[in-house]
Order: structure tokens, then C-alpha cells, then sequence
């Protein structure tokens, strides 16, 4: 009977062993310590001079740990940013003539923005494109517009973890006329790719791209968060991971210049130094 | 029947054990499940390089920031190591301190402190350095100079100056040391009166303050300007200790924490009664506004200059048992009148303020130019601010 009753004891022990290994544990990879979070949570409970808020503690979690990988297209969104992105739109495209050009600034890229643009193409004129401020990560659509403009080329490439290394080719190009390419720092990811591309048939203005090889996409949570993931790597066409593109020709400015612009609320197109210098660049339409 | 209740016991005892487990648990329950949900699409799609030790002490890091304490922080092994060489008053480097000349676009030394390697290899004040590690550099390298002097791993440093009183160039290599860094400069600025500044309180501090005291004794210094200007604080005990040293009995600064408890310090009867005047500005912080809020509710001295930066909470490194730490805002404090400065600062009773123009060339100011000294300088003629202050209140 005693030696039952160890067995019966035994069995309970190991089942209520298990199911706590379990619940503490899930499925996480050891990334991470509950014990030490539980011991910070006590620390700052104890010791914090002000109220806490659970919910900004846990959403700091999850922005810390994604921050740990160091990666600037790799972030936490909270329920309550997502909503502002969704809620964020952008005029792809604008256009504004001048006497013998045509000045188009892309404002985003998504799916069929290569058919807009080539809309709003004129080839009777020279063509200013501007892509400053432009963060691209539909790469399709960046070799659509790649084929408006270029020979049959190598391009770039596309490095995922679901498919290996992609290689994308531009077709012929039906559109001739000159090209002058503002970019800057801001001018990001398949922006880079896209100004690499069309590099050696433009004369380029403005200042060196941010040089982020990175592309991302978006996942949404059930509970309305998500997340940015880098998921893809762009190399140029010789299979160099890309990197900050300088421009032909740098727009640099005095302090004073720089000052005098930052005084000013709003700036019209023909006072923005960037498109000032390519007005000037615009090669003869021939 | 004894089995049965034995066994009723012990099965009762197992499943309360069960139960508070997971109650324990169950809080971190959505936090661990989505932790995972995370770490799966990082493993699945992620392209960059994972580094799993700065993944995970990122988790830590961003519950620290969730707080929305400004003045949190969470410290990795690492990092809390390299902070106690920052508040210990000592650092590995050269025994140099440079500035920033915004104008000239140039790193300038200012100051080459006495058996320091950068003293016995011929440095120079005013040396301008032109090369750093093999590079050029200008005034706009000055983080880069600056964080290499201070954090490089390299023993050696290579650096080239450019001396202007020669119009010559000198190369140097000089190896980092342990250097005690001077918090405290004392000097006269005329006959009679004294200036100690206090750059920040660290651990040597309070060493360094009774020695410039000593000093404008030596001196028969007959009044001393307190210059916390642009002293961003540091340790709080440091700054009761000076504060302790010009104060006669009283309450130097109260503090009280989360659960209310109020603790007072407290000045002994013995200080130094010389005539004294304090220069604050809006970037003496914290510890600077304990030492300044402390002279002025007493009346031992008038402050001139500009509103201080408004500091009145305080913050407690708390280290963790294996090696990392956390600092958290963990008290208000008040000054002797038993008001809280937090986000409004010590009103100066003489406000002077400086010019953009000077305060861009702070460190390289003349005396003369300092129109915030100067003022000192004068009250502190006019006559000795205890005795008149204690006139005009009778």
C-alpha cells in the first residue's frame, strides 16, 4: 500500500513538473529569460517613482527585441500605428512642365505605378525624375520601371531567404529621351536600386543615397500590431551588396543658403536648390 | 482510512503547487507566446545578421524604455562596467580636455593636465589637432576624436597637432593611462576674489573642492564665485558634501521616494563664511541645482545668470545579481524652502544672459568677455550678500 501510495505521489509530481515546465516555457527559444523580466518588473515596481502602464512596458519589449537586431527596416509597430499607416496616402506621382523639360516626382511605388508614370511620360521632351524622400520595396514594380527606360541589362538582384538569390533584367525600353536623376539621403532601398539602374543613362544631382540594402514588408498581428521585417537583400548587377550611390553632380550649400531655406514655411519648385541645379543639368532635348 | 486522508493532502498540496506556478506564469503568458511569434518570422524571413545576446538583452532594454522614464536605463554587463569608470572620476585616456572652436571648424586642446602621458610627450593648450589615427580631421571629426580618446581599444594613439605660436606641425604617439580628470579648476580672477568651477560631481569631486577651497585661503581670497555652469550633476551625495562644506546646521536637501518616505540631509555647524556668489545657467542640472537651490534658500549666496535646467528628480543605479544594472527615477527631491524644481528650475537673483554669439565660443571666452562673471565680479564688490540681505528683510 506505502509503496502505492509513492507511486500515485510520484506520478502527480511528474504531471505538475511537466505542466509548469510547460507553461513557462511555450514554444520560446531561450532568446530571453521570464525570471529576469519578473526580477526588472519587481525592481521597478519596488523602486519607480511614478505610475507604470503595463501595456507601453510590453509593447517596449517587443520594440526592444526587435531593436536588438540592429536593423532599421526591422521594427515593432503598436496596434496604434499601424492604424496611422493604414490611413497614410500618397499621390504617386506628380508632374510639373517646364519650357524644355518635364519634371516628374515619384512620391511612392506600389503596384502599377510603371503604367502611371509611363502616362505621364512626354518623349518630345527631356525628363527630370526626382525620387528624393523615395523608400521602395516592390521590386517588381522598380524593374517595370526600369524597362520604360533601359536596353535589355542585368539590373540587380534580390537576395530572400525563401527563394535564394533573384536576378532581375530590364526588356527594351521604348522611352529615349535624356534623363536628369535627383536623388538624397533620404532616397532608400529599392529607391538605391532604382537610381543604380538608371545611373548610367542619366546625369544624376543632388546627394548620396542613404545606402540601405534592405528591403521590407509588412506583418500584421491578430491584436492589431505588427511588425517590419527585412526580408530581402538587393547586390548591384556584379552581385556587390549595395551600397551609398553619390551623385554626377552634389548639391552643396552655404550655412547661409541652408539657413535662409529653413526660414522659409514653404519653398516653391523653381527655389528648391535640388531642382534648381537640375534645371540647369538638362542636356538638349535631341 | 489514514492512507485516504494522506492521500487527499498530498494531492490538494500538488495541485495548489500547480495552480501558483502557473499563476506565476500565466502574466508573462502573451508576452512569451508573442515573443515567439516574433522570433519565428525572424528565423523564417530575416535577411541581416542575428546577434542572439543583443536580441535578448534588447527585450530587457525595451521594458526599461516602456517605462517613459527619461532618465531610465538598462546596462548590459558591459555597459554597467564602463559606467563605473564614469562616475568613479577616473577614465583610460591621455589627460587632455579639447574643445569644439564652432567658428574656426577646428579640435582644439584647452587644457593638458599635469603627469598626465599627454603632458611628459609635449602637448601643448591651444595645440590644434590635425590628424587623428591616420586621418585627417576638422571640427566636424570632433564626436569621432573625442569617443576614440575616451573608448578606443587601442593603447596607443597617434595624433598630429598643429601649433600655432610655431605655425608647426608635431606627430605624436602617446599610450592612455588611468587618469584622474579634474572636476574642480580654481583660480583667481582678481586680486581678492577667487573662481572655482565645478565641471561635475563626480566621486573626486568633493577631494578636489576643499583643495580650491584651501587654495583661495592660501590665496586670502576675500570672496569666491561658485561657477555651476553648464554642470550637468552627477552623484547627489558629492554635492550635499560641498553643499555641507558652505552651510551652516540645517536641511541641505530632502528627498522622497515612491512610498513616500522622506529622508533629510543634513549641514554640520562647522563652513566656510567667505562672501560668495553662484553663476547657474539652463544647463546646470540636478546635483548643480541641490548645491545652488541649497546657497540661495539660506541666503549665503545670490545666484546670477540664467534659470537653471529644472532637474528635481533623482535616479538609482540598482545593479542585478548577474552583472547587469538598471537606473530608474527613484525620488523627488526639495530644497531646504521644500519646493520641488523639477521642469521649472532656480530662478537666479541677478539674471544676466549671454549672447548666442559668446555662448558658441563658451569654452574659449575671455574673462572679460564673460558678461555673467563679470556681473559676479560686481555684486560680489557691492558687499558681502548675506549682511545685505539681512538688512533689507529687518
Amino acid at each position: 500500500m506505502k509503496q502505492k501510495l509513492i507511486g500515485i505521489a510520484s506520478v502527480l509530481i511528474i504531471i505538475a513538473l511537466g505542466l509548469s515546465l510547460l507553461n513557462s516555457a511555450a514554444s520560446f527559444n531561450g532568446y530571453f529569460s521570464l525570471n529576469k523580466l519578473k526580477l526588472l518588473n519587481e525592481c521597478v515596481d519596488e523602486a519607480y517613482l511614478y505610475e507604470t502602464n503595463d501595456v507601453a512596458l510590453e509593447q517596449g519589449i517587443y520594440k526592444g527585441f526587435l531593436e536588438g537586431l540592429e536593423n532599421e527596416d526591422t521594427y515593432y509597430v503598436t496596434a496604434e500605428e499601424m492604424k496611422t499607416l493604414n490611413d497614410e496616402i500618397v499621390e504617386e506621382l506628380s508632374v510639373t512642365s517646364f519650357d524644355n523639360c518635364d519634371y516628374i516626382k515619384l512620391n511612392s511605388v506600389k503596384e502599377g505605378t510603371s503604367e502611371t508614370l509611363k502616362e505621364a511620360l512626354n518623349d518630345k521632351k527631356s525628363l527630370i525624375l526626382d525620387i528624393r524622400n523615395l523608400d521602395v520595396d516592390n521590386m517588381e514594380e522598380i524593374q517595370k520601371i526600369c524597362n520604360l527606360f533601359l536596353d535589355e541589362t542585368a539590373l540587380f538582384r534580390l537576395e530572400t531567404r525563401d527563394t535564394g538569390m533573384h536576378y532581375y533584367t530590364s526588356t527594351d525600353g521604348s522611352v529615349t529621351m535624356p534623363i536628369v536623376l535627383i536623388f538624397n539621403q533620404y532616397t532608400k532601398s529599392g529607391a538605391e536600386a532604382l537610381a543604380l539602374a538608371l545611373n548610367e543613362r542619366s546625369l544624376s544631382v543632388g546627394s548620396e543615397t542613404h545606402g540601405d540594402p534592405y528591403i521590407k514588408r509588412m506583418i500584421s498581428f491578430d491584436d492589431g500590431s505588427g511588425m517590419s521585417i527585412a526580408y530581402g537583400k538587393l547586390y548591384d548587377q556584379y552581385g556587390r551588396e549595395l551600397t551609398a550611390i553619390a551623385p554626377d553632380v552634389e548639391v552643396s550649400l552655404t550655412r547661409e543658403e541652408l539657413l535662409e531655406l529653413l526660414e522659409q514655411d514653404e519653398i516653391t519648385l523653381t527655389e528648391d536648390p535640388y531642382v534648381k541645379l537640375a534645371l540647369d543639368s538638362v542636356p538638349p532635348f535631341s | 482510512m489514514k492512507r485516504k486522508k494522506r492521500y487527499i493532502v498530498l494531492s490538494t498540496l500538488l495541485i495548489g503547487i500547480l495552480c501558483t506556478t502557473t499563476a506565476y506564469t500565466n502574466k508573462y503568458q502573451n508576452v512569451v507566446k508573442k515573443l515567439a511569434l516574433i522570433e519565428k518570422i525572424i528565423e523564417e524571413e530575416y535577411i541581416g545578421e542575428i546577434n542572439a545576446y543583443k536580441l535578448q538583452e534588447g527585450i530587457y532594454k525595451g521594458f526599461i524604455n516602456g517605462l517613459g522614464d527619461t532618465y531610465g536605463t538598462y546596462y548590459t554587463n558591459a555597459e554597467y562596467e564602463a559606467l563605473g569608470e564614469d562616475i568613479s572620476g577616473t577614465y583610460k585616456g591621455i589627460g587632455i580636455r579639447m574643445y569644439l572652436d564652432q567658428e574656426e571648424n577646428k579640435i582644439i586642446i584647452k587644457e593638458v593636465f599635469d603627469n598626465t602621458p599627454a603632458q611628459k610627450a609635449g602637448l601643448i593648450p591651444d595645440d590644434q589637432i590635425i590628424k587623428f589615427a591616420g586621418k585627417s580631421v576638422s571640427g566636424s571629426d570632433y564626436n569621432y576624436v573625442v569617443d576614440c580618446v575616451a573608448n578606443s581599444k587601442d593603447k596607443a594613439l597617434n595624433l598630429t597637432v598643429y601649433r600655432p605660436s610655431e605655425q608647426k606641425m608635431y606627430p605624436f604617439q602617446i599610450t592612455k593611462e588611468n587618469i584622474v580628470y579634474p572636476s574642480v579648476y580654481f583660480n583667481m580672477v582678481d586680486e581678492d576674489i577667487a573662481k572655482i568651477q565645478i565641471t561635475r560631481f563626480e566621486e573626486t569631486t568633493y577631494d578636489q573642492f576643499k583643495e580650491a577651497l584651501m587654495q583661495s585661503e592660501a590665496e586670502n581670497a576675500k570672496g569666491i564665485i561658485l561657477d555651476l555652469r553648464n554642470n550637468p550633476g552627477g552623484l547627489l551625495r558629492i554635492a550635499r558634501d560641498i553643499a555641507n562644506a558652505l552651510l551652516p546646521e540645517g536641511v541641505i536637501v530632502s528627498t522622497r521616494d515612491k512610498a513616500g518616505k522622506v529622508v533629510e540631509y543634513e549641514s554640520d555647524p562647522i563652513y566656510i563664511d567667505t562672501p560668495m556668489v553662484v553663476l547657474i545657467n539652463g544647463n546646470s542640472a540636478s546635483a548643480s541645482e541641490v548645491v545652488a537651490g541649497a546657497l540661495k534658500d539660506y541666503q549665503r549666496a545670490k545666484l546670477i545668470g540664467e534659470t537653471s535646467f529644472g532637474k528635481g528628480i533623482v535616479q538609482t543605479i540598482i545593479p542585478l545579481s548577474d552583472g547587469s544594472a538598471i537606473k530608474l527615477t527613484t525620488s523627488q527631491y526639495f530644497t531646504p524652502n521644500g519646493t520641488c524644481i523639477q521642469d521649472i528650475g532656480i530662478e537666479p537673483d541677478v539674471p544676466v544672459a549671454l549672447p548666442i554669439e559668446k555662448m558658441l565660443r563658451y569654452n574659449s571666452l575671455e574673462a572679460e568677455e564673460d558678461d555673467q562673471l563679470q556681473k559676479a565680479i560686481e555684486v560680489l564688490k557691492e558687499s558681502s550678500p548675506v549682511v545685505e540681505d539681512e538688512e533689507s528683510k529687518g
